[in-house]
């Protein structure tokens, strides 16, 4: 029940979580907007189509949009989502959630440089060096929590994280934030990136994939709105008390996910993205973020 | 034991025999030897390792040395697989990579001989335990090496290079001599086993001092921040099959010495594990930071080599750690994840320097920014690369993630139990474990992309895949690479029984538990590869009946658009070298003119090691100004050098009659 559970979301979410976003956004901006699961049509639509392919390119170009969708979904059937029990979990279990989506970054990277042009090239470095900062605040919120709650694996330390004061209320949140603006550097939204911005020069992950096409790509956006449905499903296993009925869980689960959506909208609504020189800026706050929670932790679990 | 004594005879024979045979056959007949070599040693060293245990012997020399003891035990038997391994790979690289200088009528018997010495020197090294043969075989290792560094002598750059190899090496040396010199002073012996009971004894402080001054020798070999600098400066003088014996394997003989030490002393103290555990993250941070901002394919891979003497060292560290206060299973943790990422290490290092080597033979250049488009070209070479790299960046499904997620765990289980200064550390190496894997990925996307991708920036027309035997030591080392991440669980059973030796805990239940967390990473992956057939299967279907066209690149509306054009492998850098500039003294240089028809912009970007610039060249500069004070005793003037001559014999003279 709750594997089957587990794969519809994995399956429904990406589009929804997009959708939503959307919606917001148009709703804000006073429009009507697209269908709810305009995302869902484009990717049937695209999945139907053939494809162009660019003559510079090797078999890197080819098999990275399955390698990237398939690094996430393996991530996906790691992190616990209904009553924190995961498809698959073990000791150290996040490393490989969070080295699997690595390979999938690198297949990216690669097969964006695959393509010669230098448009490109500025999207690989830049997505490169963002998750340089990225990478270790993710490292360090978990290895706190796995401080905190003597435990290695995603889905004891969501258990183990249940009960406790106000303390491991501030902390809850604190994570729950940082978790959040790495769905905005990862997910390349605003105020990282603009998914709605149409010049090259200042695009990140859009720019990437340019020459993708057809399948290849349905496959890429549908891997990039899983990935942040399964950071935002995070952020749900830190919010939501374990031990609950299986659907009270489940929705629970979307209906954490929608709120992170519309959030994610307001904030492109609301504030425009940043200077590109001043994305590190923001990256060391979501650094600085991670060492607050360390800090907390070992004040709330060594009492310094 | 008798095994080990002919096959290391039959490699030392090889080099001897090949003087006397053609030119032309000389590499074949080489590898021939230390193929069977190999074979002999592999054989002892594989069943050491599975049956456990140990073998000693006694061997009775003349005078200066006398009785040397020889023990072949679990540590010794990895290193023995890989010295002998990685010979043979690299004289069956060498066949075809020196092809180039016989076609340059350029001999190759010093080659193919210095190459015997060295393995040799290497398996004898790590068998003998006596300070003094000990000592003997390092500095043979050191000069055997020296001679292959310098092979293309005829170049300036290498000769330099190899004499900065050369010093670099003797420095360290006489750290570990200080070091030996103590210890035989304290116990009247040179035998490791007398040492050991010294030091087992002894207190923390002294332990403490003879470690130190063991881990500046042995960390200057293996290339230990801050004394790496020669590492650079070597690997891209020395032919690709020596750079890769010597990153693969001659460098974790200082691993190896300072594990040795490890097991003869006592118990490490924590305040000096805590110092291991930070030198090496500094070490790994360090060598993959100054590895992107390299323009040489092969000073790339060298301060790659750095980082990854880090991440065992890291392992090491926690291992110590683990000793320090008593938690054996966190030791076991520590050093099978650093003895696991040795291994890994020598599997893909060398595989990236004899792929190095290929591109350097076919294109004559190490520097990237002239390359491009090779994976047309030399497609096997080209996806063997991408093989390493991703390995190497410790990605999964490769095995450079296995000995990274046995670190992680043994750091996330101090994390766990540790105190309140042992989490904090622990804490920031798991950080800094994630950041030098973020900054692998980042830097081996770039080589790679730079080296095989997008389209050629010089002409290309020439270059066509290498021959077949440089080609089968790079496919044995990627299929090595599979192997190992999916078999981790047996490998880590054989090096499990290396990381018990370093704990009084005998049972085997601790790397039961570390071999049941790896099956479940095996499973992992076959699920991964799994997903991706499957999706390939469905991208398939999609696709069977569709039109599918080529055309160029979109640039964007841009109709002229040409391979100049593409990303560079200093625009790739420079977003993160910028931001990294304070620590690496990154340096940019543009001049272009500004007016409204821009004609000419000039941008040159510019790395130094930090080390070399604060310590090293100050300090050479300080000794030659010393030294330049006496200069004038070489005046070049024979009648100088005579008077010399005459005071010297007048003062004996004045000796003898004062005495009488």
């Amino acid at each position: 029940m709750e594997i089957f559970i587990n794969i519809i979301i994995i399956l429904i979410m990406p589009f929804l979580f997009i959708g939503a976003i959307n919606r917001t956004k148009a709703l804000w901006a006073g429009k009507k907007g697209v269908p709810l699961f305009q995302f869902l049509y484009d990717f049937i639509k695209l999945l139907k189509k053939g494809q162009v392919i660019s003559n510079t390119t090797s078999f890197v170009f080819q098999i990275m949009s399955v390698i990237y969708l398939a690094s996430v979904i393996f991530a996906c059937s790691l992190i616990p989502m209904v009553n924190h029990r995961a498809l698959f979990s073990f000791p150290g279990d996040f490393i490989l959630f969070a080295y699997i989506l690595g390979l999938g970054k690198f297949l990216a990277i690669i097969s964006a440089m695959d393509t010669g042009s230098s448009f490109e090239g500025m999207g690989a470095n830049r997505e490169a060096t963002f998750s340089l900062f990225v990478e270790p605040v993710f490292f360090v919120i978990i290895s706190s929590l796995a401080l905190l709650t003597k435990n290695s694996s995603f889905a004891s330390i969501f258990t183990g994280l249940d009960n406790g004061g106000w303390i491991i209320l501030l902390i809850k949140v604190l994570i729950a934030a940082a978790i959040f603006e790495m769905i905005l550097v990862e997910g390349s939204r605003v105020p990282v990136d603009d998914p709605n911005t149409h010049l090259e020069l200042t695009m990140i992950h859009e720019v990437m994939i340019l020459d993708n096409s057809g399948p290849d790509l349905a496959f890429i956006q549908y891997g990039t709105g899983l990935k942040m449905t399964a950071y935002g499903i995070l952020i749900a296993n830190i919010l939501m008390p374990g031990n609950i009925n299986v659907l009270y869980s489940a929705l629970m689960i979307g209906g954490i996910l929608l709120i992170i959506a519309v959030l994610i909208g307001l904030i492109e609504s609301l504030i425009a993205r940043y200077k590109l020189s001043r994305v590190p800026q923001f990256l060391f706050f979501i650094s600085s973020l991670s060492l607050i929670i360390l800090s907390l932790i070992l004040f709330f679990k060594k009492g310094i | 034991m008798n095994n080990l004594i002919l096959g290391t005879a039959f490699i030392l024979f090889g080099g001897i025999i090949i003087i006397f045979i053609k030119e032309k056959y000389k590499g074949i007949i080489q590898s021939l030897f230390t193929g069977t070599g190999m074979i002999l040693n592999l054989m002892i060293a594989v069943d050491l390792l599975i049956k456990g245990g140990s073998i000693a012997s006694e061997i009775i020399f003349p005078f200066p040395l006398g009785k040397i003891a020889i023990v072949i035990d679990p540590l010794a038997s990895l290193f023995i697989a890989l010295i002998s391994a990685g010979g043979f790979l690299a004289s069956l690289f060498s066949i075809g990579y020196s092809k180039q200088y016989i076609e340059n009528k350029k001999g190759t018997a010093s080659f193919y001989f210095f190459l015997s010495v060295l393995i040799v020197s290497m398996i004898l090294l790590v068998i003998v335990q006596n300070a003094l043969a000990f000592l003997i075989l390092w500095e043979l290792m050191g000069l055997s090496s020296f001679f292959l560094v310098i092979f293309e002598s005829e170049k300036k750059d290498v000769l330099k290079s190899g004499l900065y190899y050369l010093i670099a090496m003797h420095l360290g040396m006489t750290f570990i001599l200080t070091a030996f010199v103590i210890l035989s002073i304290k116990t009247g012996s040179y035998d490791f086993a007398a040492f050991s009971l010294f030091l087992k004894g002894a207190d923390v402080k002294i332990n403490s001092f003879i470690f130190i001054l063991f881990f500046t020798g042995f960390g200057t070999k293996a290339g230990f921040f801050p004394f790496h600098t020669w590492l650079p400066r070597a690997h891209p003088a020395a032919p690709s099959p020596i750079s890769a014996i010597m990153s693969g394997i001659m460098i974790k003989t200082g691993i190896y010495g300072i594990l040795r030490i490890l097991l003869i002393s006592a118990a490490p103290s924590k305040g000096l594990s805590c110092f291991f555990i930070i030198i090496s993250v500094i070490t790994g941070i360090y060598g993959i930071l100054y590895a992107i901002a390299q323009k040489d394919l092969k000073k790339l891979l060298a301060y790659s080599s750095i980082e990854n003497i880090g991440i065992i060292g890291l392992g090491i560290g926690i291992g110590m750690l683990g000793l320090s206060y008593g938690s054996s299973y966190i030791a076991i943790l520590g050093f099978s994840g650093g003895l696991f990422h040795l291994l890994n290490h020598f599997v893909f290092k060398s595989l990236l320097f004899f792929n190095a080597g290929a591109v350097y033979l076919k294109t004559h250049t190490r520097d990237p920014e002239n390359m491009g488009g090779l994976i047309k070209k030399m497609p096997l070479t080209s996806a063997l690369l991408l093989i390493g790299a991703i390995a190497i960046a410790g990605l999964p499904p490769l095995n450079g993630f296995i000995s990274e997620f046995i670190i992680y765990s043994g750091l996330i289980n101090e994390v766990i139990t540790g105190d309140l200064i042992v989490s904090l550390i622990s804490i920031i190496s798991i950080a800094a474990l994630s950041i030098i894997g973020i900054l692998a990925l980042f830097c081996f996307s770039q080589v790679f992309s730079i080296v095989f991708l997008g389209s050629p920036r010089k002409p290309a027309d020439k270059i066509n895949e290498v021959s077949l035997s440089m080609t089968i030591p790079m496919i044995i080392l990627s299929i090595m690479i599979f192997a190992v991440s999916f078999n981790s669980r047996f490998i880590l059973k054989y090096i499990g029984k290396i990381a018990v030796m370093f704990t009084d805990d005998i049972n085997a239940f601790q790397t039961d538990r570390i071999a049941s967390d790896l099956s479940n990473i095996t499973i992992g992956f076959s699920v991964f590869v799994l997903i991706v057939l499957i999706l390939f299967f469905i991208r398939f279907l999609l696709l069977r009946k569709k039109k599918i066209s080529y055309t160029g690149t979109w640039a964007c509306g841009y109709k002229s658009y040409n391979s100049k054009m593409q990303y560079t492998a200093s625009s790739f850098g420079s977003s993160l070298l910028s931001l990294a500039a304070p620590f690496i003294n990154y340096k940019v240089k543009k001049e272009s003119n500004k007016t409204i028809f821009p004609k000419s912009i000039i941008l040159n970007t510019h790395t130094e090691d930090a080390i070399e610039n604060l310590i090293i060249n100050p300090a050479i500069s300080v000794i030659n100004k010393l030294l330049n004070l006496f200069s004038w005793m070489q005046s070049g003037n024979t009648q100088q050098y005579i008077l010399y001559g005459i005071i010297f014999l007048a003062l004996v003279l004045l000796y003898v009659i004062g005495v009488k």
